[in-house]
C-alpha cells in the first residue's frame, strides 16, 4: 500500500493546483515518491473556520484511513494549530498544519520573484496578496484558457527550484523537517 | 449575447421570462421543460437561418445552401401549447447586446406565429427605434406585442394581401409616409427576408439574424469521437462530434491553445495524460489520440467518458466559437469527483465573454460547486402535473431559497426534492 496524504486547503477551488504538486514533491524529498496525494475538494469548506470545524467534526470519520493529513490554510486567520494537531491525535489521525505566509499563493510566487518587482519580504507580509499581487501576476503570466488559469504550469516552474522555495518560504521547510520525524516517514531513513 | 428571453405557448413553456447570464444552468426532474427550453433556442436559430416555420419545426433536408436541419421534437403538431381548448400563437421575444465591447448596441426582437399552420402573425425588431413591426394580420385581432413594439419611429409596416400568402411591406421612412413596397412570404419570418434586401437597415437585420444563427448544440456521440474525421482541419465541429479529431488537429497546430486544452485533460486524468494529438489514417485523415506513459492510445481504446469530456472541452477551443453553446446533461459520462473540474471549465470559458453557455444537468454535485452569485442564472424547471405547463424560475427567486441554502447544502435541497416542493 502506498503512503497516502490528505491535503486540506482553506479554499478547495484553486489551491489544489498549487498544493498537490507541492506536496507530491515534498513526499518525493521524504522518500515517498509513490505517495498518493489527495486534495480535499469538499465544496462546503468555505474559508478557515469551516475547514477547521470540518477537521474536528466531519472529516475524521470519512478520511481516517489516510496516513497523513496536512492542513494548509492562509496564515492571516490561523490560530492554535498545535492544539488542533493534538486534538486530532486523540482521534487517531496524524495531522500536521502549515500556515502559508501570508497566503497559499505566496508558495507559487516564490519561484517567480524576479517577475514581481517587489521586495520578497513585502510580498510575505502583504495584507491582500491574493487580490493585489497574485491576481495581476496570474493575468500576466498565466493562461486564462487553461485549468486553474495556468496555476499548474507556474507551480511546476516554482518546483524546479525546490531548494529555493524552501529558503523563500521557511514554513514549508519547517513542515518538511517536522514530517521527517514522523515514524511512517522515518522508515525510509 | 441574449440577455432576456420570453416564451409563450411553445410546447410546455406557456409563460417563461428569463434574464440570462454568461453561464446558465437548467435543472429539474425528467420532462420538466429543460429540453423544451433548448428546443426554443433552436427555433430561434431556425428563424435566424430564414427557414419557413414548417422547416424549422418539421425539419429540412440538405440542400445546396444548407445542411440537414433536424426537426424540433414533436414537430409542428406539438409545438404550440393547447390551452383553454384553443391553439394559441407561439411567441418569442428576445433582447440582446451585440457589437464590440467598446461600442455595443442593444436590440430586441419578437415574433408570433401559428405553429400548426406555419403562418406568421406578428413580428418586430427594435434597436434605438423600431426597425420594423408587422402587426397582427386581422383587424381587431389579438396583439401579442401590444405596447412592446409600438413606436412612432417605425420604419416598416405591413398589410396583408387578401387571399394571397404574402405580406405587403411598406418602407415608411422617418416621416411615416409609405414608399416603395416589398412582398414577403407569410410562411417564414420576415427578419431573414428583409435582411436580404438592399437597404440601410439590412446590415443590422443580418446582424440580429446572425446572433440567432450563431448557436451550437454539443451532444458528442461516441460513434463520431472514436472515428477518423472526414476533414483534416476544421474551425467548428459538428453537433454530434463530427470532425472532432480534425478540430483537435486544428487546436494542436497552435502551441498555446494546445497547452491550455491539454491542461484540462491532465486534470481529468492526473498522472496519466502526457500529451494529446492525432494519428493519421491512410489518407491523412486524423483520429484523436492521448499519450500516456510514452504510449499512444487512439480514440477507439479510450473510454466514452474521457472522449466526451475531451470533446466538450474542445468545443471551447474552436477557432470559430459560437455566440451560444448549449449542452444537454453536461455531466454525462464524467466521474463525480471530476465535476468540480467541469464546473470550473464552464465558468472559465463563460468568463471570457465570447460564448454564452446554456446547459442542463441532473447532478447535485454540479450544483454544489456553483458560487452563490451563479444562482441567479441557475434555473429550476418544474412541470405542473394538472396543466402540463412548465415553470422556470431562477434559484434566487424560489421563496426562502437564499436563506435556507446558507444552512443546508444545495445538493441536498436538490436531491431531496426541496426545490420542487418550494416552487
Amino acid at each position: 500500500m502506498s503512503f497516502s496524504v490528505l491535503v486540506i486547503p482553506e479554499d478547495p477551488t484553486h489551491n489544489g493546483y498549487i498544493l498537490k504538486p507541492l506536496v507530491e514533491r515534498m513526499m518525493r524529498e521524504l522518500g515517498k515518491p509513490q505517495a498518493r496525494v489527495k486534495v480535499l475538494e469538499n465544496p462546503n469548506l468555505n474559508g478557515y473556520d469551516d475547514a477547521r470545524r470540518a477537521i474536528t467534526e466531519d472529516l475524521p470519520l470519512t478520511w481516517r484511513h489516510f496516513d497523513l493529513w496536512l492542513f494548509m490554510p492562509d496564515a492571516d486567520r490561523a490560530r492554535n494549530l498545535a492544539g488542533l494537531e493534538k486534538e486530532l491525535e486523540t482521534q487517531g489521525v496524524c495531522l500536521r498544519c502549515c500556515a502559508a505566509k501570508p497566503e497559499v499563493e505566496a508558495w507559487l510566487l516564490a519561484g517567480h520573484r524576479a517577475k514581481l518587482q517587489l521586495d520578497w519580504k513585502h510580498v510575505r507580509e502583504h495584507a491582500r496578496l491574493k487580490e493585489k499581487v497574485f491576481a495581476p501576476f496570474l493575468e500576466k503570466y498565466g493562461d486564462a484558457r487553461a485549468a486553474g488559469a495556468g496555476r499548474s504550469a507556474l507551480m511546476d516552474a516554482t518546483l524546479r527550484d525546490y531548494d529555493g522555495l524552501m529558503t523563500a518560504c521557511g514554513e514549508l521547510k519547517e513542515l518538511q523537517d517536522r514530517l521527517k520525524q514522523l515514524p511512517a516517514l522515518l522508515v525510509r531513513a | 449575447m441574449i440577455e432576456q428571453i420570453s416564451i409563450r405557448n411553445f410546447k410546455s413553456l406557456t409563460n417563461v421570462d428569463l434574464k440570462l447570464g454568461r453561464l446558465n444552468l437548467f435543472i429539474g426532474t425528467n420532462a420538466s421543460g429543460k429540453s423544451n427550453f433548448l428546443d426554443a433556442l433552436r427555433v430561434l436559430q431556425g428563424i435566424g437561418y430564414g427557414f419557413t416555420f414548417s422547416e424549422i419545426l418539421d425539419g429540412k433536408p440538405k440542400s445546396a445552401a444548407s445542411e440537414v436541419w433536424q426537426p424540433i421534437r414533436g414537430g409542428s403538431a406539438l409545438a404550440g401549447f393547447s390551452g383553454a381548448g384553443r391553439k394559441m400563437n407561439t411567441v418569442f421575444q428576445v433582447s440582446g447586446r451585440s457589437g464590440p465591447k467598446e461600442k455595443p448596441w442593444d436590440w430586441s426582437y419578437g415574433i408570433s406565429f401559428a405553429a400548426s399552420e406555419g403562418h406568421l402573425r406578428e413580428e418586430y425588431l427594435k434597436e434605438s427605434n423600431t426597425i420594423f413591426h408587422l402587426p397582427a394580420e386581422e383587424e381587431n385581432s389579438h396583439r401579442d406585442f401590444a405596447g412592446s413594439a409600438e413606436s412612432q419611429d417605425t420604419i416598416y409596416c405591413a398589410t396583408e394581401v387578401e387571399n394571397r400568402p404574402e405580406l405587403e411591406v411598406y418602407y415608411l421612412g422617418v416621416v411615416g409616409v409609405p414608399r416603395s413596397g416589398f412582398t414577403f412570404e407569410k410562411n417564414r419570418p420576415v427578419l431573414g427576408q428583409m435582411a436580404k434586401l438592399y437597404s440601410s437597415d439590412a446590415k443590422l437585420l443580418a446582424c440580429v439574424a446572425n446572433e440567432l444563427v450563431n448557436m451550437q448544440h454539443v451532444d458528442p456521440s461516441p460513434r463520431f469521437l472514436h472515428a477518423y474525421s472526414q476533414a483534416h482541419t476544421i474551425q467548428r465541429m459538428g453537433e454530434r462530434g463530427e470532425n472532432f479529431a480534425a478540430l483537435i488537429k486544428t487546436i494542436c497546430s497552435d502551441e498555446k491553445a494546445k497547452s491550455a486544452y491539454l491542461s484540462w485533460l491532465k486534470e481529468l486524468r492526473p498522472a496519466e495524460v502526457d500529451d494529446v494529438g492525432t494519428l493519421n489514417g491512410a489518407l491523412g485523415e486524423p483520429m484523436f489520440m492521448l499519450k500516456e506513459g510514452g504510449q499512444q492510445y487512439p480514440a477507439p481504446v479510450l473510454s466514452d467518458g474521457t472522449l466526451r469530456f475531451a470533446a466538450i472541452t474542445a468545443a471551447f477551443f474552436q477557432p470559430d466559437m459560437p455566440g451560444i453553446l448549449t449542452i444537454e446533461e453536461v455531466e454525462n459520462g464524467i466521474h463525480a469527483s471530476r465535476l468540480r473540474l467541469l464546473v470550473e471549465m464552464l465558468r472559465n470559458r463563460a468568463a471570457t465573454g465570447q460564448t454564452q453557455i446554456v446547459a442542463t444537468t441532473h447532478s447535485p454535485i454540479v450544483l454544489a460547486w456553483l458560487k452563490k452569485e451563479e444562482y441567479a442564472t441557475t434555473f429550476f424547471c418544474k412541470r405542473d402535473e394538472a396543466t402540463g405547463e412548465s415553470r422556470i424560475c431562477p434559484l434566487t427567486e424560489i421563496p426562502h431559497f437564499m436563506e435556507i441554502v446558507r444552512k443546508q447544502p444545495i445538493r441536498d435541497l436538490f436531491a431531496e426534492g426541496w426545490l420542487e416542493s418550494a416552487l
